[in-house]
């Protein structure tokens, strides 16, 4: 590490140049990635809102996510209490954990899987970020109504069962 | 199934290097403190399934390359009406593997926002 950053070489994305500001630090890694616990959100200007999670410990593990409401403009989060714990948020005025303030400190991304010719995500458990110190989590059913959607050929998502 | 009874405090021990401990007991719900050797991961169990997801999701790019970033742009700009518009057109990915892209990049620093 130099005083400028880090970098890696992303088979995908090139050389990567990033500070600790810009790092995001799940303490939990991922489910079925427990030890990827330093990730690099990367965004190419004409390719937005799409948001690339860049493993920082490997080049090879990278995320393509989009934000949850660009899916579901409904989407509403439902954060548990050790969820919000682990994240530094504080209590949730609403009792249901969808706080209205929640929304202001926090951003819901929805990683992308392959389903045949499209992509599919599940809104159940969006990755949830707090803006304020970068601390990230994978919420288990973290969304008001847990449903997953598939891109339709024209463009739409499509809610699935 | 093995059934034991344990108070707050009270914990169990699985195949002698995990222990689960009984942290506190409310009226609907139970805490445990889970030690374990760090090759073990610990999850709760509705996360299996999302940790298949999980895998097939950094699959998306890892098998199919750039290409797919390609076309899934093509397929949500269609459909772009209630999608936040770019400032620029979608283009495919230009760099490729090994090419310093950096100045295409850019790395968010979200704590900004």
């Amino acid at each position: 590490m130099t005083e400028s950053g880090e970098t890696i070489l992303s088979p995908w994305l090139g050389e990567i140049r990033w500070t600790r500001a810009c790092e995001l630090y799940f303490p939990a890694g991922l489910p079925g990635f427990e030890l990827e616990r330093r990730l690099i959100p990367v965004e190419i200007p004409s390719q937005r809102p799409l948001v690339y999670l860049q493993s920082a410990e490997h080049a090879k593990v990278c995320f393509l996510a989009l934000p949850a409401l660009t899916i579901d403009p409904t989407f509403a989060l439902d954060l548990c209490e050790d969820d919000r714990a682990v994240l530094g948020l504080g209590e949730a005025e609403d009792p249901s954990g969808a706080s209205p303030a929640c929304a202001l400190e926090v951003l819901c991304l929805a990683l992308l899987r392959p389903d045949g010719p499209t992509v599919q995500t599940n809104l159940g458990a969006p990755i949830v970020i707090n803006l304020r110190n970068g601390c990230g989590i994978q919420a288990l059913t973290g969304a008001v109504r847990s449903v997953g959607f598939r891109l339709s050929p024209s463009g739409d998502w499509e809610a699935v069962c | 199934m093995l059934i034991l009874r344990r108070r707050i405090g009270e914990a169990i021990v699985v195949a002698g290097e995990i222990e689960i401990e009984v942290i506190e007991i409310t009226r609907t719900r139970v805490k445990l403190g889970v030690r374990a050797p760090g090759r073990i991961s610990v999850a709760r169990k509705e996360a299996l399934p999302v940790a298949h997801e999980n895998r097939l999701a950094a699959s998306l790019i890892s098998a199919e390359g750039t290409d797919v970033v390609k076309e899934l742009l093509e397929v949500l700009y269609a459909g772009s009406e209630s999608f936040v518009s770019p400032n620029t057109a979608p283009s495919p990915l230009a760099p490729h593997r090994g090419e310093n892209s950096s100045h295409d990049l850019q790395t968010q620093d979200l704590r900004s926002r």
